[in-house]
């Protein structure tokens, strides 16, 4: 469950909940460079997402779930 | 249908009709600050109870109608008669849909297109007589038309304009959108969906990202955010600000059923073929153009494909593949290609790359498309001249007639799907295929409303140069349509035809609202309530006034002895000992039928114990299986409510002192999960109860130990007491066992509290415990605690009463009989030693207790918990029903007498505790 943080990378595990939104916020806003993997990702919350979207962290892997990464790549893959 | 189910709607309609009484009441005093606020705690608590099952659009409407009342009583809004208007059929709104469910016994009603309209209207209504200070908009506007059009379309789901959608697909890639072309070709239907989360939705719990993941099928999807986002520091994660489009091939039941909570946040509108031909790409200047448009309009019209699709193909292979005008060409290829036949879409696309490509050589009046885009007329030009034959004349007039009809039959989906099939045709004929694909998204309005209105609106717009005749046939048909409508003026302002009518005029002919069944008034509807709500004290003074019916009664026998005795008339003491009997028979009937009033089930207090194990048991890091049995056992309500807290504070001693965890359950062979059960049943007039759990049981040499070092037995009593005695010590007062004192048990107020509370309603409870396997424990309960049945007895002169439940038995015992042990009177009873009192002593009367002459003393033997215990008394009598009354003020204090009860020949009966004596 949740987020484990690395030096430059947050790697994202089973479902994001809507209360680490601000967390993750505030993680990213404190390194700029960091990167996202989303590899073990289920589901992440739209709050999450919209994190996401403003900011806009590398995406270093999608994850698993066909139907989450189209999604997710509709918002985040330029 | 749950219980949970019938409550609700039981408090829901006396809401309703306290939020009337209300509404009314401030007509007359609009100003009430007071009347104000309770009507919005009504209000407000409709909704939140609502909010526990499955019914979004009662929610909405009540969440308006919250909001609204939220402004009138911050005083931003005033209350006027509008507002009372709008929020009376709010109500008669809910109670509709409470009507519903009460018909359907479920709280899952399926989707209903109709109702979710109603409530969207209502919403929208009640939205609008909020003051607009919050809107960020500044609607300057001083035509309240444009005013209200802006506010549906935002409201209407399906009413925003037809460029909106233009716009959508447009950035759908010109490859998805050739694929979806060839598979509506094939037969399939697509819908685009607009999905715009409102702001706060996260604090609502929803998870749009979730919500919109579930659809199947997608084609095609866009993630936007509606607004540039904030920098990032400014961000506020909690404010959804996304836009999700996509489109799918669900039909419409299936995304109006998925997208049900959010209605008004969701857009969903068929895509129709034409609009799928949108070239798209990068501006250019330098392809010349005109050449090939005008030879290109010259081909089409003269039927020469093959020319035209030669022309288009050099044009193609020309131009930069990315550029407007390639991708253009190859729509138009597709085009021909698939549908040779029809040339519509063909000649609507050159129209179209003529506009964009060469303003300045399009003819085409710029207003043709804004003008006609709200009711869906594509910007085909109109054909000049098409001889029109009379025939189809007729047929559209026929079905314009139709439309106009004002009646709501069953049948009207079916009678809207054949003015549409009739329609179809006719359109086909005069060779407007383009139109067909608005007439269908009309049918579907149409249908949606149970309404001819959209189909009616369609046609004035399309058919009006073949109708030239029949025009005058309509408006009068129109007017007499428009006048029995009146009353609901106010709400027409929010309905989503305003938007669909193209020029003010129409708007006007149009401006009749949908007819809806949620419109009715309360008083329409004759649910009549299976159940009334009493207030208990009216039950109380009921049960009061039979107890004395009773005494009354029971006075009957004395007098039909007096009339043997004192006035020596027999035949008239057997006859009033017949009435007696007869007014007996009824009395006790009526009693009992009081009592069914007050009886309870069990589950009103075994309802929170799931949870409450639950809880506990992870607070505890236990696992407990739970089950319960016999909730429907019903005993009076206040030995019901008297359990309550006696049961909890057993569950939790259970769970705290009895189950183990899973790790010590396995090391003593038991299955980890530990079972506690709870089993409710009737058992002749007593309700018994029963707490068992598989745990470690108790220990009674612990408690034993305990119990001496708390002082609480002496070391006789320590070696004398049997494993039983010593379970039993549990319930001594100030005894606890648990080695640390947790939060959930154990601060010694421990069993003796259970079992005082227990006693307090004649209850007894019995404890059974097996060392390492478990306890239980056993309440018995009486079924009602008004009347009691009592023994009466004699002492000293005087009567006094003692508790049926209390005899054990009446026997008579020779003086020889009685010994004396330490100066303790016994006697050998069914050989058992049983200790013998003399009321007279134990009563502080100085008078010896008087035998029989037969040298025989009455005994009554009481039970104490599992002693027995015989009272010395004169003489026993007649057991009589009495209603008991505790004594209050100083007597009250006085723990030998349970209470005092007024006998039949007006005599007052004390009414011993035999506890309490000793």
């Amino acid at each position: 469950m949740g987020m484990d943080f690395h030096d430059e990378t947050v790697v994202i595990n089973d479902i994001l909940g809507v209360e680490e939104a601000e967390t993750l916020l505030e993680w990213l806003l404190e390194h700029p460079q960091a990167q996202v993997d989303l590899s073990n990702c289920n589901h992440l919350h739209a709050a999450n997402l919209q994190v996401l979207m403003a900011l806009r962290p590398r995406i270093q892997a999608w994850p698993d779930d066909p139907e989450l990464t189209d999604w997710l790549k509709a918002a985040l893959d330029d | 249908m749950n219980p949970l189910l019938e409550q609700f709607l039981s408090e829901s309609r006396d809401a309703i009709q306290s939020i009337g009484e209300k509404l009314l009441q401030l007509e007359t005093a609009p100003n009430d600050e007071a009347l104000m606020g309770e009507l919005f705690r009504l209000v407000h608590t409709l909704k939140g109870n609502s909010g526990l099952f499955e019914l979004p659009e009662m929610i909405r409407v009540l969440h308006a109608a919250e909001d609204l009342m939220d402004t009138v009583r911050a005083g931003e809004a005033s209350y006027s008669q509008d507002l009372a208007d709008q929020l009376l059929e709010a109500m008669d709104f809910v109670s509709a849909v409470l009507d519903e469910i009460q018909q359907a016994g479920t709280d899952s009603l399926p989707a209903d297109a109709e109702r979710s309209a109603a409530a969207l209207d209502l919403a929208g209504s009640l939205k609008q007589l909020k003051p607009e200070k919050a809107q960020p908009e500044t609607l300057t506007s001083t035509n309240p038309a444009t005013d209200t059009a802006t506010e549906s379309a935002t409201e209407a789901a399906e009413a925003a304009n037809d460029a909106d959608q233009d716009l959508a697909l447009a950035q759908v890639p010109e490859a998805v959108r050739m694929h979806l072309f060839e598979r509506m070709l094939a037969g399939e239907t697509f819908f685009w969906i607009c999905y715009q989360p409102e702001e706060g939705c996260f604090y609502k719990g929803e998870d749009p990202l979730f919500q919109i993941i579930q659809l199947p099928t997608l084609a095609w999807r866009a993630l936007s955010a509606r607004e540039p986002w904030p920098a990032a520091e400014a961000l506020d994660a909690y404010r959804c600000l996304l836009r999700f489009e996509c489109i799918t091939a669900m039909d419409r039941e299936g995304l109006l059923e998925h997208f049900r909570y959010v209605p008004d946040q969701v857009q969903i509108r068929p895509i129709a073929l034409d609009d799928l031909p949108i070239p798209s790409g990068a501006e250019h200047d330098a392809v010349p153009v005109a050449d090939y448009l005008q030879s290109a309009m010259a081909s089409l019209h003269q039927g020469d494909l093959p020319s035209l699709i030669q022309s288009s193909k050099v044009l193609l292979e020309l131009t930069a593949p990315e550029l407007r005008i390639a991708s253009a060409m190859r729509w138009l290829l597709l085009l021909l290609e698939t549908q040779p036949e029809d040339q519509r879409l063909a000649a609507a696309l050159l129209q179209r790359i003529r506009q964009q490509e060469d303003p300045a050589a399009t003819s085409m009046p710029p207003t043709a498309t804004s003008a006609n885009a709200a009711t869906g007329v594509s910007a085909m030009p109109q054909p000049e001249s098409i001889a029109i034959d009379e025939h189809l004349t007729g047929i559209l007039q026929t079905q314009a007639e139709i439309l106009a009809l004002d009646d709501h039959p069953d049948w009207l989906p079916g009678r809207l799907h054949a003015v549409a099939a009739s329609l179809r045709a006719a359109f086909r004929c005069l060779g407007q295929e383009a139109l067909l694909a608005p007439l269908e998204q009309a049918l579907e309005q149409a249908l949606e409303q149970t309404h001819p209105q959209p189909l009616r609106a369609w046609l004035e717009v399309n058919g009006a140069p073949y109708l030239a005749s029949a025009a005058n046939a309509m408006a009068a048909l129109e007017s007499q349509t428009a006048s029995p409508a009146p009353d609901d003026a106010t709400s027409l302002d929010s309905s989503p035809e305003v938007v669909t009518a193209s020029t003010p005029a129409d708007a006007a002919a149009s401006a009749q609202p949908p007819a809806r069944k949620f419109g009715r008034r309360l008083e329409d509807s004759y649910a009549a309530p299976s159940s009334i709500k009493v207030d208990q004290t009216k039950i109380d003074t009921m049960m009061n006034l039979i107890g004395e019916m009773i005494v009354a009664k029971n006075a009957l026998p004395y007098l039909a002895a007096r009339a043997e005795k004192v006035f020596g008339v027999r035949d008239l003491a057997r006859e009033i000992k017949a009435q007696y009997s007869t007014i007996h028979r009824i009395a006790d009937e009526m009693q009992d039928a009081i009592m069914q009033i007050r009886l309870l089930p069990v589950s009103f207090v075994f309802q929170r114990f799931p949870r409450l194990v639950r809880d506990t048991a992870n607070k505890l890091g236990k696992e407990v299986h739970l089950v319960m049995e016999g909730e429907s056992t019903e005993a009076d309500k206040n030995v019901i409510e008297s359990l309550a807290d006696p049961l909890v504070h057993i569950i939790r001693n259970s769970l705290d002192h009895g189950l183990e965890t899973a790790d010590e359950r396995r090391a003593a062979g038991k299955p980890p999960t530990g079972q506690l059960s709870i089993r409710a049943r009737s058992e002749s007039d007593r309700v018994v109860i029963e707490i068992a759990d598989d745990g470690r049981g108790i220990d009674p040499d612990t408690i034993r130990r305990k119990a001496y070092e708390k002082g609480i037995i002496d070391e006789q009593a320590l070696e004398r007491l049997s494993d039983q005695e010593a379970v039993n010590l549990v319930f001594a007062a100030g005894f606890s066992t648990a080695a640390k004192v947790s939060d959930l048990s154990g601060r010694g107020v421990g069993m003796d509290v259970v079992r005082n509370a227990v006693a307090q309603v004649n209850g007894s409870i019995d404890l059974k415990s097996e060392f390492g396997k478990g306890t239980r424990l056993r309440l018995s309960l009486p079924l009602s605690m008004a009347v009691s049945n009592v023994m009466i007895i004699q002492s000293a002169g005087q009567r006094f009463g003692v508790s049926m439940d209390a005899v054990a038995e009446t026997v008579r015992v020779p003086e020889a009989n009685i010994q004396l042990i330490k100066q303790q009177k016994t006697t050998v009873l069914r050989g058992r030693v049983m200790p013998l009192m003399a009321l007279n002593d134990l009563l502080g009367l100085d008078q010896p207790q008087v035998a029989n002459d037969d040298r025989e003393f009455a005994v009554l033997v009481v039970r104490l918990e599992h002693d027995f215990l015989g009272i010395l008394v004169d003489d026993c009598l007649e057991t009589v029903d009495i209603i008991l009354k505790p004594l209050a003020g100083f007597l009250g204090s006085i723990k030998g007498y349970a209470g005092s009860a007024l006998l039949g020949d007006g005599s007052v009966l004390l009414v011993i505790n035999p506890r309490g004596l000793l």
